[in-house]
């Protein structure tokens, strides 16, 4: 990690009809870093990262891209970025390989650049077993392993993984954490959306904890725990979610009173 | 101008991707429209003149069918990509891929847009088949069909995109069938021209013009027929073109809604 900002978000709000999913989140993201995004259920991660991947727009705010601000050029930011979004949306009519030739394709890749690039991510995800298949066939395992492949296919510099490995077998999350922690080597800037805080404190330089749509704390795992004087990250978690919620309802009770 | 052709490139990459996928039931598909129009124009064609149908009818009723093909495959087009939407969501990668949205939306209904051409120009032959002596291919202008059954299909194929939209959620899904393509297709001159209409309620007919459907069955009439009973066919192609136009409006906006894309 060095101390350039990638990605700068300022102020970001998402209003949807009946509620507001993000108040105001700002927040810089240096390259070559991974952030990991924690928060309870409805934190506003999901919401954050769509955003950062400009599958919504914001309601209000501006994001940053090296400077300049990615909605006077979305398409061109979006050269720069992978997205392996929560829910695994390979097209299913396809087979992966199809999947991962097509998206190299899109992002005008010519076809030996493709040929290299689906050779060197079927070896480092394992992939060649189910090149030929169709994705109903996979297990959540390998279709994680294929969206986070096909977020990478056209060597994206900052890549947002919301949940990647939710639902997962421990030992294929560990497989993934070392893949994630191969992007970083590789100078790749990640942003990964976590309900795991183990997984956050092995693979982030800094986690960012959002609660309730804004950014309750920002830091080093390490810090977090040396200041919170927990011995891990959930424990930090918890302390500070119990926080949250003793402050609010004394905020609940003075307004009763 | 480098965008442009970025994005052009983009979408004709998504148009086959489209395709690709269009391919793996296309055969199904060609079989379907085959059954039906089989069926119905034999029934038109043949049987129904012991009933008192006049003998040129089945030839009428042909022409109605080239025009519909594309409608009839909205009800399966918007019920995949209500399926996508409701599941996969596949459509959510390609609304962040370098390029701008409506790429994405133009790309679907072109790639439906060529299928339903390609369907509505097997049914010729078909046609022929089984109205050898009746139908004469001579009297078919291509240039006019061919125009009216590009443009007939680019609109049906921006009508799978604002019927998707539109309609939202698959829980919906029988609402594309009784709400859109049901009363398009009865009240736009499927079985009977818009002269009749005219003739039966006079200024009243004037109402039935805001059914884009009606323009594609009298385009395509004109064209196939070349009988003088059915509205200019150029009148026709620059209303399907108007109406191209505000079905797309209305798709864009309403799929910005849905889908809340950048």
């Amino acid at each position: 990690m060095n101390n350039k900002i990638l990605l700068k978000i300022k102020n970001v709000k998402k209003k949807y009809a009946t509620q507001e999913a993000l108040k105001g989140v700002s927040l810089d993201i240096y390259k070559g870093e991974i952030l990991g995004l924690l928060g309870v259920n409805g934190a506003g991660k999901t919401t954050l990262s769509s955003i950062i991947a400009t599958l919504h727009p914001p309601t209000e705010g501006d994001i940053e891209f090296e400077g300049k601000s990615i909605y006077d050029d979305v398409a061109t930011y979006r050269f720069s970025i992978g997205f392996c979004p929560q829910k695994p949306n390979l097209n299913p009519m396809l087979t992966l390989e199809q999947n991962l030739r097509l998206s190299g394709s899109y992002y005008q890749m010519t076809k030996e650049q493709i040929d290299a690039r689906l050779a060197q991510l079927v070896e480092q995800f394992g992939l060649q077993k189910y090149l030929s298949q169709k994705a109903q066939v996979l297990s959540g395992g390998y279709k994680q392993r294929f969206m986070i492949a096909r977020a990478l296919m056209h060597n994206p510099q900052l890549v947002i993984l919301d949940e990647p490995t939710v639902g997962l077998d421990p030992h294929i999350r560990r497989q993934l954490w070392q893949q994630i922690r191969d992007l970083k080597q590789l100078g790749v800037t990640v942003i990964l959306t976590t309900h795991y805080l183990d997984e956050a404190e092995q693979l982030s330089d800094r986690v960012c904890v959002l609660d309730g749509g804004l950014i309750k704390l920002i830091d080093t795992p390490d810090k977090l725990k040396a200041d919170f004087k927990m011995k891990n990250l959930e424990d930090v978690f918890i302390a500070l979610m119990s926080e949250g919620s003793a402050s609010s309802d004394s905020g609940n009770s003075a307004d009763n009173s | 101008m480098n965008s442009i052709v970025r994005f052009s490139d983009i979408f004709c990459k998504l148009v086959s991707t489209h395709l690709l996928i269009a391919r793996q039931h296309i055969m199904d598909q060609i079989i379907n429209l085959y059954i039906w129009t089989c069926c119905t124009l034999v029934i038109m064609g043949y049987i129904m003149q012991s009933f008192g149908l006049v003998s040129t009818y089945g030839c009428f009723q042909f022409a109605s069918i080239v025009g519909a093909v594309g409608l009839f495959e909205v009800y399966n087009a918007a019920a995949r990509n209500l399926m996508d939407i409701d599941s996969d969501r596949t459509i959510s990668y390609y609304l962040i891929l370098p390029a701008r949205s409506v790429v994405v939306l133009l790309s679907m209904a072109c790639s439906y847009a060529i299928v339903g051409l390609l369907l509505t120009v097997l049914v010729i032959p078909l046609g022929k088949l089984i109205f050898y002596n009746q139908l004469s291919l001579a009297q078919i202008s291509w240039f006019k069909f061919l125009t009216v059954a590009v443009l007939a299909n680019i609109f049906f194929g921006i009508f799978v995109v604002a019927v998707t939209a539109h309609v939202g959620t698959i829980a919906r899904m029988r609402n594309i069938w009784s709400r859109f393509i049901w009363p398009l297709w009865f009240l736009g001159c499927y079985q009977f021209s818009w002269e009749a209409i005219h003739q039966s309620l006079g200024s009243l007919s004037y109402i039935f013009l805001i059914n884009p459907v009606l323009f594609v069955m009298e385009g395509m009439r004109g064209s196939l027929l070349g009988s003088q009973e059915f509205l200019p066919w150029e009148i026709c192609c620059v209303a399907i073109c108007f109406y191209i136009v505000i079905c797309w409006q209305y798709a864009h906006y309403k799929m910005k809604r849905l889908l809340d894309f950048v």
